[in-house]
């Protein structure tokens, strides 16, 4: 047997969604999880970079150095070819000549010792020191937080000064425009109809929070409904199955625990979030209308960026996650919702 | 009852303890797959060899500055100290290991995983590698203590710190009956040191992967094994202490020792699957204002039990 198929059978994709490739990156989720393939949670556990709408230029190219190798990358803008596509760099994956060379032109990251001094040893800049939110004299890290990083929205870029694993404060910028799936959203309701778009857009949301939140069943599961949604003929037993994720993802006191308190605005925080768009979902395809989704805000940017400062990252990530449908434009598009 | 090392039994241990490890990820593997509505069939049960194979193909990567000494000794150390740990477990009614603390000599190989995964997190310098290393420090800060009142509950029952005598204690009445609390603390303290699962926030995807952040290829490979290899030390060290040991009728106690400790494996990673991640900020305070005084008034009972 050819130990290298045998070994990349399943490769690990990192997976990055560029403005504009919700279509794509929806395709290729599919596949992957059809075939079973890993989503890869950083550069170092991947072996394929997949930029979904790509290219999404020197973002995902400063990822595509990171990846260990063998290696390979595409770009997917019609999610018609996402297997292709993923067939293709994972035969890439098993060519030998080509991976030889691709290593052999590398550098490694690792600058020579000349570099070196106590200023800026290995020519990396030290961290500053401030008084962290306790008064106390802490590391000061300068991060910055997408574009290309996944369950991430489309576009976002957060630049965060990190003390310890606290946001000590967050500039929130974006490229590719405010609403960058709202296109797509808008096309799916033409297709399968609002209310399936609707319920489809909400879970699509909620996959995102519950990969940051870390529950892997429950976000292939929601994953598999999403994608029986926008198909074009749903099977049977989908209606069941999302009523089924309701109760089990709504009604987890563990999940409801973890997401209680953060980025509370107005009474609404994560929980409250979330629970509203399984409860919307459910509604929408019972009742074969789309519900209307009040935004937390008028400007969502300037809002996210008053919630970050001062949070914790797992809290952060889960304030982005709970603010996506707003963020990607799933759940507003210039004043028409969809 | 003298100390003593059972040398056969030292060279089959490490591969003893992989083939249980292999069948924890085996499990995992078919939970994924069902899932995610793939059919689980063969080939998904070949899985972890499957991945192994994959990163061992794969390069290792190189960190801007790491400090690559302690990057590879963490790494290391956890399988190294899973294989210690499983040392005492008697597989059916002899340990490779027969010792009088072998309940404290459990306990201690599994507070080098302190160290282990801080020093995994520290040595790429990524303050992603980072913030996945301290998590699992204030992890282990909340299920540590916890976990060894459950562990000494045991051994308060039995009157020894053999973890033979332990197992040979429950004739007739394990001890998880009458120390449920215990039990259920040593399964979460097993999560928890495995971070594995429900508290698997030290490897967390919001954090990029955490302390596994920056590992690929063997590095990577070596950290998963000892991660599956733990969950299986501590599947095999709650048999002898709170589920009789090898005791079980007409079957071999050996074979009644594996059968109690797949069963317990497979409940530990089905845990994976049935909850999310725990965000150790919410942890710390579940488990100093309800895991340690309930642990503590069981171990209150089972002291005027015994006396």
């Amino acid at each position: 047997m050819d130990l290298s198929r045998f070994a990349f059978a399943r490769p690990h994709v990192l997976l990055i969604e560029a403005p504009g490739g919700t279509g794509a990156r929806l395709a290729l989720e599919r596949v992957l999880r059809e075939r079973g393939c890993p989503l890869a949670d950083s550069p170092a556990d991947a072996d394929i970079l997949a930029v979904a709408g790509g290219p999404l230029e020197q973002f995902a190219d400063r990822v595509w150095e990171q990846l260990p190798g063998p290696r390979a990358r595409f770009d997917l803008s019609d999610p018609e070819y996402a297997a292709a596509e993923l067939d293709g760099a994972a035969g890439q994956l098993r060519e030998l000549s080509r991976q030889r060379a691709d290593a052999a032109s590398r550098r490694p990251p690792l600058l020579s010792e000349s570099d070196m001094d106590m200023d800026m040893p290995a020519g990396l800049q030290m961290a500053d020191r401030e008084p962290d939110r306790d008064g106390l004299q802490l590391d000061v890290l300068h991060l910055p937080w997408g574009p290309a990083l996944p369950w991430w929205p489309a576009g976002l870029v957060v630049h965060s000064r990190m003390q310890g694993d606290v946001l000590a404060d967050a500039q929130v910028s974006r490229i590719g425009g405010e609403t960058p799936a709202a296109g797509f959203w808008l096309a799916a309701a033409d297709s399968v109809g609002p209310a399936r778009a609707g319920a489809a857009a909400r879970l699509d949301s909620l996959t995102r929070l519950l990969a940051v939140a870390g529950w892997e069943a429950e976000r292939l599961r929601a994953q598999r409904i999403r994608d029986d949604l926008l198909s074009a003929e749903p099977p049977a037993q989908t209606h069941q199955a999302l009523r089924r994720l309701h109760r089990r993802v709504g009604r987890s006191s563990t999940l409801a625990r973890m997401c209680a308190g953060v980025a509370g605005n107005g009474g609404v925080d994560v929980t409250a979030r979330y629970r509203q768009w399984l409860t919307d979902a459910v509604a929408a395809v019972d009742t074969g209308a789309d519900p209307p989704a009040a935004a937390p805000a008028e400007d969502i940017s300037g809002l996210l960026t008053e919630l970050l400062t001062g949070t914790e990252l797992s809290a952060a990530r889960l304030l982005v996650a709970s603010l996506d449908p707003w963020l990607s434009g799933a759940l507003v598009s210039g004043g028409r919702r969809v | 009852m003298s100390d003593g090392l059972l040398l056969w039994g030292a060279l089959l241990l490490p591969f003893g303890l992989l083939l249980v490890a292999a069948a924890a990820a085996s499990m995992s593997a078919a939970l994924g797959d069902a899932a995610a509505g793939r059919p689980v069939t063969g080939l998904t049960l070949v899985q972890p060899v499957q991945e192994a194979a994959r990163l061992l193909v794969v390069r290792r990567r190189r960190t801007v500055h790491p400090d690559a000494l302690l990057w590879r000794v963490g790494g290391g150390t956890l399988f190294l100290t899973a294989v210690l740990a499983a040392a005492v477990v008697p597989i059916g009614q002899t340990p490779v290991v027969r010792s009088e603390v072998g309940v404290v000599w459990f306990n201690a190989a599994e507070t080098l995983l302190w160290a282990a995964l801080w020093l995994t997190g520290w040595g790429a310098n990524s303050a992603l590698g980072l913030v996945g290393g301290y998590r699992f420090l204030a992890q282990a800060l909340a299920y540590e203590l916890p976990m060894m009142l459950a562990l000494i509950t045991a051994a308060l029952g039995a009157g020894s710190l053999d973890v033979v005598q332990v197992a040979a204690a429950q004739d007739g009445l394990w001890f998880v009956v009458w120390m449920p609390v215990a039990f259920a603390v040593f399964l979460i303290a097993a999560l928890g040191f495995s971070f594995w699962g429900p508290f698997s926030h030290p490897v967390g995807a919001d954090a990029a992967g955490g302390v596994l952040a920056e590992l690929s290829g063997v590095d990577r490979l070596v950290v998963l094994i000892g991660r599956y290899a733990w969950l299986a030390a501590a599947a095999g060290m709650s048999v002898p202490l709170f589920l009789g040991g090898g005791a079980g009728p007409l079957l071999p106690s050996w074979l009644w020792w594996l059968a109690k400790t797949l069963a317990v494996l497979a409940l530990l990673v089905w845990a994976r699957w049935r909850w999310p991640v725990v965000r150790v900020d919410r942890f710390e305070e579940i488990a100093w204002v309800v895991l340690l005084p309930a642990v503590l008034l069981q171990t209150l009972v089972v002291s005027l039990v015994v006396i």
